[in-house]
């Protein structure tokens, strides 16, 4: 059982404060980087199927040198190879990171793609079904449980309200492993140390460039374009005046809203 | 700005999920046209409450509908897409459209933003806002 994991070096923002300057950019003090922790649990889940079934595990990024910091991380906990997509900040976007995902892995035969279900700085969330729809496989987002049977994974996904749907999909698939489906090894300080003296493969766009040009090239779609700090007060709308020009008002603002036909 | 905002309505537990009409409002403030597309099974129905938001209702039938799959969701959708030609195509942001937009984007090959919180037309471009690190930032997103 060959497995890709992909991963994120993302960027924790509970303690950090936010500013937005004169030009428009966006300054953080407090960022706190470390691997996305969707992707850790995706780790796991990838480390565990190995030592249950065998095979290997390879930890896919995109991203320059900094980013080999999440790599290192999976390696320490127990992957086999890792692999950084050598890719400039401009190329971030999630549909460019998952053209480049699914160059990187594309010569090479996984039976299981895992990923994250979002990254916590950013939260699109895009990645894996734009990744499953390149690589022709089929996909499940989600996902709680995993269960392997003869050729097929059996994949738990947590929808709204509690309910639990459950999926079966021939392999190769790929899945989007959400928090808590297990519970993620710790890593020592030794054990990082160690990982940082492993083999970690760096492929060039250059080398992607065939795989890369029938897509139309390694560019994303979106742009941030301008920031804004959401203010903290709630906002609260008073009507005043009689009761039917408050009831004309209120009417008025649900159909803005499409409350009401 | 002129065109057709298509929604893509979804139900859960009977009822029609409220971002589903929430649409229909904002076709109205981008100046579009709104239209709601249902899929279902052959048996199943037409949801009579979209017809009060939308100008437009187009319910897709098929037994592959019955259950939603991204996959063969996004095959039907594409088809509607083709023969309506809409500006913007909408849906709520949940485990169904989780899986759906990104996948039907990648098809049609149109760019997609999750989890938007609003939209405002700039000149001839859309833009999206919504929200990064936690919600501590609000980031406007063009495409």
């Amino acid at each position: 059982m060959n497995i890709a994991v992909c991963v994120k070096r993302a960027a924790e923002a509970s303690e950090a404060e936010f500013e937005v300057t004169e030009p428009g950019e966006l300054r953080a003090r407090g960022l706190v980087y470390d691997l996305n922790e969707w992707d850790d649990y995706a780790l796991e889940e990838a480390l565990r199927i190995r030592e249950a079934h065998g095979g290997r595990v390879v930890a896919f990024t995109v991203g320059g040198p900094e980013d080999e910091e999440a790599l290192r991380k999976c390696l320490a906990k127990g992957a086999d190879e890792a692999v950084r997509v050598d890719a400039p900040p401009s190329l971030r976007d999630p549909y460019a990171v998952a053209k480049l995902l699914y160059a990187a892995m594309k010569k090479e035969h996984f039976d299981l793609v895992l990923t994250g279900a979002q990254a916590g700085d950013d939260g699109y969330a895009l990645i894996p079904p734009m990744l499953a729809y390149l690589l022709k496989i089929p996909f499940a987002t989600l996902v709680k449980r995993v269960e392997l049977r003869e050729g097929k994974v059996i994949a738990h996904r947590e929808l709204e309200g509690g309910v639990e749907e459950v999926v079966e999909l021939s392999l190769p698939a790929l899945l989007s492993i959400q928090t808590g489906i297990n519970e993620p090894r710790y890593v020592s300080i030794m054990g990082l140390r160690r990982a940082s003296k492993k083999p970690l493969k760096v492929v060039s766009l250059q080398e992607l460039s065939g795989l890369l040009e029938p897509l139309g090239g390694p560019q994303g779609w979106i742009e941030v374009v301008g920031y804004e700090l959401p203010k903290l007060e709630r906002r609260a709308q008073f009507l005043d005046g009689p009761a039917d020009r408050a009831a004309a008002s209120i009417i008025k603002i649900l159909r803005e809203r499409g409350l009401v036909a | 700005m002129s065109g057709e905002l298509l929604a893509v309505a979804e139900r859960l537990r009977g009822e029609v999920k409220e971002q589903s009409l929430e649409a229909s409002g904002l076709a109205s403030r981008l100046g579009l046209k709104a239209s709601c597309a249902i899929l279902t099974g052959p048996s199943e129905e037409g949801w009579p409450e979209l017809v009060k938001f939308y100008d437009e209702v187009v319910h897709v039938k098929h037994y592959l509908l019955a259950q939603p799959c991204p996959v063969v969701y996004s095959e039907a959708l594409a088809k509607v897409v083709e023969l309506r030609d809409p500006k913007l195509v909408v849906m709520p942001h949940s485990s169904m459209g989780m899986e759906l937009a990104p996948y039907l984007a990648v098809k049609l090959g149109a760019p997609v933003v999750t989890d938007v919180v609003d939209v405002e037309v700039r000149g001839s471009e859309l833009r999206a806002s919504r929200y990064l690190y936690g919600g501590k930032v609000l980031a406007k997103v063009s495409t």
